[in-house]
């Protein structure tokens, strides 16, 4: 198993992501989805695993929300950004992408591979759907003939339904963020939608992040 | 002694200020379920701008009713009016820039990364401007916040159109509604108060536009995120999960 950089969740998981993995991380923007890909991305870092971070923002905006999320110490990661990177990101170029996404995961060689990105709901929105699943499952197919977790973050707000369902079908992991109105109360909520080597949870857990720690806390109504 | 519009403009202002309190609770509790600091910051933004209406409605009906024209009255009105476009603008400035991230090509709204701070400097001018009008002129001669709404509620309708995220268009055609209102109402006030003799029914002419103004911005409060709702059927929510068994790797 390969630890998401947060305790609580750790445990939640049974000690981690599955190995060589593709993790899906779904929720409404502001909740907190990026903060679990700064965490992954430390604890790589800190135990000497290549990590790669693709954004569509610029690494000044990421590490500006590094800093906000308290997330330290941070070692800079292979960036892959729209602004900032040696390698620029260009969500317009699938093939660049993918190419340059599968140099870092065979150049890291025995090494573990973490891989974070925030692109999936650009690329979603720019291609169709179908062109997307084919890019995914070819990276996916890659990726695990190495040492490598991918990560990916997706906005619940921006996509229909169907094609968030689709889309968690290619994932091996899927985390669902969630915000509940409850009264006069907003509930933040998190559930392990699917995981591999896990049986299918079905309860929700209330979940809050603040000063690099997650508290995790079975929710019932 | 009160015409009989005074209880319509009344029940008109009660429920302004109601609303406006009401979109300020729902920004500040969503405010603290989000962990981004954009997004953060702009629930935090929508309900400091419900506070201020509130304020900002109580003094305008307060001292438009009475007519009101001390110095220390045009004193607290131009500090009022002034810290309005200041407000007004950093609720702008937020509101783009979480629209620009929510742009699939993250396109920059009328190059609002650089002419923000052009735009900066013209908001701090209007504000010194309506500042002194209101301390020489009468707060009633200072037009508040005319092209700071005008202007940001254009820039909101074009950041709303590139938006992908469906729940933070409707955030911001729900601001821009309530801008464009508000900005109607601030335009129509001096006009009918100086050609309208009783300031009951005056006001109560106007205020409609400012109650439709507090509702968009309560909507606008409650479409910051897309919130969930637990239906008494729904067994994924009301069953106390179970610990997570062993990996069987």
């Amino acid at each position: 198993m390969v630890s998401t950089g947060l305790e609580e969740l750790d445990r939640l998981l049974g000690s981690g992501y599955p190995e060589r993995s593709s993790i899906l991380i779904v929720g409404p923007p502001g909740i907190g989805k990026e903060a679990l890909g700064y965490r992954f991305t430390q604890s790589g870092m800190l135990q000497g695993d290549q990590c790669l971070y693709a954004t569509r923002l610029s690494v000044s905006e990421v590490l500006q929300d590094v800093r906000a999320y308290k997330v330290e110490p941070w070692l800079e990661p292979t960036w892959l950004a729209s602004r900032g990177s040696h390698e620029v990101l260009n969500v317009n170029d699938l093939a660049g992408l993918s190419f340059n996404i599968k140099e870092i995961i065979r150049k890291a060689e025995d090494r573990q591979v973490r891989v974070v990105t925030d692109i999936l709901s650009s690329l979603l929105m720019l291609n169709p759907a179908d062109t997307i699943y084919r890019f995914l499952s070819q990276l996916f197919a890659e990726a695990k003939q190495h040492e490598s977790v991918l990560l990916a973050t997706v906005e619940e707000g921006m996509h229909r339904p169907e094609i968030l369902a689709a889309m968690e079908q290619i994932f091996d992991g899927v985390l669902e963020f969630k915000v509940y109105e409850e009264g006069f109360r907003i509930v933040p909520l998190l559930r392990i939608a699917k995981m591999r080597g896990i049986p299918p949870q079905l309860g929700y857990f209330r979940f809050t992040l603040s000063h690099g720690r997650m508290e995790v806390t079975p929710y019932a109504k | 002694m009160p015409s009989e519009f005074s209880i319509v403009f009344l029940a008109l202002w009660l429920s302004v200020v109601g609303l406006f309190l009401y979109s300020a609770f729902w920004a500040f509790t969503i405010r603290r379920v989000l962990l981004t600091g954009l997004y953060r910051r702009q629930a935090f933004w929508v309900g400091a701008m419900g506070i201020y209406f509130v304020s900002l409605s109580a003094f305008l009906s307060v001292a438009l009713t009475f007519e009101l024209n001390a110095f220390y009255v045009n004193l607290l009105g131009a500090l009022i009016i002034s810290s309005g476009f200041t407000l007004i603008f950093l609720w702008i400035d937020s509101t783009v820039r979480i629209a620009r991230r929510s742009d699939p090509l993250f396109r920059d709204t009328l190059h609002w990364s650089k002419l923000r701070y052009l735009f900066w400097f013209v908001t701090l001018g209007g504000a010194v401007g309506a500042f002194f009008t209101s301390i020489y002129s009468g707060f009633a001669a200072a037009t508040p916040f005319g092209g700071a709404l005008l202007f940001g509620a254009i820039a909101l309708l074009l950041s709303a159109k590139r938006s992908g995220d469906k729940t933070l268009r409707r955030h911001l055609r729900w601001t821009g509604l309530c801008i464009f209102l508000l900005w109607l109402g601030s335009q129509v006030q001096q006009p009918l108060s100086y050609h309208i003799a009783d300031p009951y029914l005056a006001q109560s002419l106007t205020w409609p536009l400012v109650l439709a103004g507090a509702y968009c911005l309560y909507r606008s409060a409650r479409s910051l995120i897309p919130l969930g709702h637990f239906k008494g059927t729904d067994s994924n929510v009301e069953t106390t999960p179970s610990p997570p068994a062993a990996p069987m790797q």
